[in-house]
């Protein structure tokens, strides 16, 4: 997959030197959206056949699906507590630059894109609701960091690194779309189907330090056996984070 | 050129190495009654008359009285066969040890290595006797009294330790803690723990809100404090006599891992203290 996305990348570079072609003559704006979030991106040509587009998208987590359940104990750090199933709910949370090139064979607006998506391993935000008030007080020590419900909820982070680290995500993506995203005219609309490599999802969690510092930590089966539910789940669909993209882009100059 | 410029200004942020982790600033100031912290062990003490203790006014023995860096003073007498301790404040004016609700300690002639002692409680009652004076080294920023800002208590659970923070460290809140979760929070005392003092003479004292306080012997490994009560701790039993200590922000991290008194409760109590004086 590395030498794959490399070579692409490389040939991206190398091919509009070779065709004698206008570089970064062009400049355009897009705006859209799909599973990787809502984004901005900026798109200029490396010749004829290469576009390069650099960009941002944010999941807002606007849309919350619940989905499956955790079995807690009702009381954390009792030895006899029963079990109870407490809601997952899931949105979207990815907050990640994108560096992606368009590849066109020929002369419509079909095209293979190769890239990567950078920044924030999170891709998913979920959240624990209707937890036992007992969990308001008692939580789990990560390192040092208390991770703990409040009013009965519990923010979640689902993070995959990539081929990158949990500080700065690197995912590979690949895949096809149609149009253009330097304008022909004034406007075109481009959309997109592909996937990013993120590798096996994690589940992180804001967590409190001794002295007030508050940071995210990784919640592990080490401190909760439980969170395999969520981790052995999600891992069987999300190696691959789909991504379906519609844009629409305004030719600046 | 544009290309090479524009790839390493992509790949920038990869190339920015990690830095060493921020500990904050953990320097600490000498504690203000450095030059007077020590301890008196008691010598040739015969009990002309029985000292009175001011808390339970029990009758007791005295056996030793120490001065912390931090101005806290502890005497230990032995009632009963147990060693009790109560706890104050005190002052030094010259020679004299003033101790809050105790009386006054003066320190005489000192010879072969004993100092001579003249104690005059609140009652009117004076001693004179002998100890043998240690001396606080002040070598450590840990040898101080520290107050304690927060509590994290981690008892070990069926699934998972569960773990609960708690402004100071108020018996009360962490006895409901443990209810809630399954476990005798009731063996917990009343009233609350209002200060740790670790101090230069190998004693770690944990004075309680109503003036008594539990006191151990220590001896530094490292970050790893071996201990063991010297009288009966009414809070806790220590595993192996375990706990480290750690400096993070200005505070001192005192982890001790501990098993409730009277039951099977066990797990780890953490104490984030800032620095008394």
């Amino acid at each position: 997959m590395k030498k794959f996305i490399s070579l692409c990348v490389a040939a991206a570079l190398i091919l509009p030197v070779h065709a004698g072609a206008q570089v970064f003559n062009h400049l355009s704006l897009g705006i859209g959206g799909g599973t990787d979030g809502l984004g901005l991106q900026l798109a200029a040509p490396l010749g004829s056949h290469v576009d390069l587009i650099a960009g941002y998208g944010l999941g807002l987590g606007l849309i919350q699906v619940k989905a499956g359940t955790l079995s807690l104990p009702s009381q954390p750090g009792s030895s006899t507590s029963s079990n109870v199933s407490v809601p997952l709910q899931f949105g979207f949370g990815m907050n990640e630059g994108r560096l992606l090139f368009n590849i066109y064979p020929g002369k419509s607006g079909f095209h293979f894109t190769v890239g990567a998506y950078l920044g924030s391993s999170r891709f998913v935000s979920a959240k624990l609701t209707g937890l036992p008030a007992v969990y308001n007080t008692a939580g789990i020590d990560v390192d040092d960091y208390l991770v703990k419900a409040n009013n009965g909820e519990l923010p979640l982070s689902l993070c995959a690194n990539g081929i990158g680290a949990h500080a700065f995500a690197v995912k590979p993506y690949v895949g096809l779309g149609y149009g253009r995203a330097i304008p022909k005219k004034a406007v075109s609309f481009s959309v997109d189907l592909g996937a990013q490599y993120q590798g096996k999802p994690t589940v992180w969690a804001k967590g409190e330090g001794l002295t007030g510092r508050i940071q995210e930590v990784q919640i592990t089966e080490k401190q909760l056996s439980e969170i395999r539910q969520v981790t052995d789940e999600v891992g069987k669909y999300m190696l691959f984070w789909p991504t379906l993209t519609f844009h629409l882009y305004v030719k600046l100059f | 050129m544009k290309k090479i410029l524009f790839a390493l200004v992509a790949l920038l942020p990869l190339l920015v190495s990690c830095g060493k982790e921020d500990r904050g600033d953990n320097s600490f100031k000498d504690p203000h009654f450095l030059p007077y912290a020590g301890k008196l062990i008691m010598n040739s003490y015969v009990p002309a008359a029985s000292s009175v203790t001011k808390a339970t006014d029990q009758v007791g023995i005295l056996e030793s009285i120490e001065f912390t860096e931090s101005g806290l003073y502890v005497v230990g007498t032995l009632v009963d066969g147990k060693l009790e301790f109560l706890t104050g404040s005190y002052q030094v004016n010259g020679d004299t040890y003033d101790l809050d609700g105790f009386g006054t300690v003066k320190l005489t002639v000192t010879r072969a290595s004993l100092t001579g002692v003249i104690i005059r409680y609140l009652s009117g009652l004076i001693e004179t006797l002998t100890a043998e004076f240690m001396h606080a080294t002040g070598t450590n920023v840990a040898y101080r009294g520290w107050t304690i800002d927060r509590t994290r208590v981690t008892i070990n659970g069926f699934h998972t330790p569960a773990s609960a923070d708690f402004k100071g460290c108020n018996f009360e809140e962490m006895a409901k803690f443990l209810n809630d979760n399954g476990h005798k929070g009731s063996l917990l005392p009343p009233g609350s723990l209002k200060s740790v003092s670790i101090t230069g003479t190998n004693s770690i004292i944990f004075a309680y809100s109503d003036g008594t306080a539990d006191v151990a012997e220590y001896s530094f490994s490292g970050s790893n404090i071996n201990f063991s009560w010297q009288s009966g701790s009414r809070l806790m039993e220590v595993e192996n006599g375990k706990a480290t200590i750690d400096y993070l922000d200005g505070k001192c991290i005192l982890k001790i891992e501990a098993a409730l008194k009277g039951s099977t409760t066990s797990g780890v109590v953490t104490f984030v203290l800032s620095p008394m004086d």
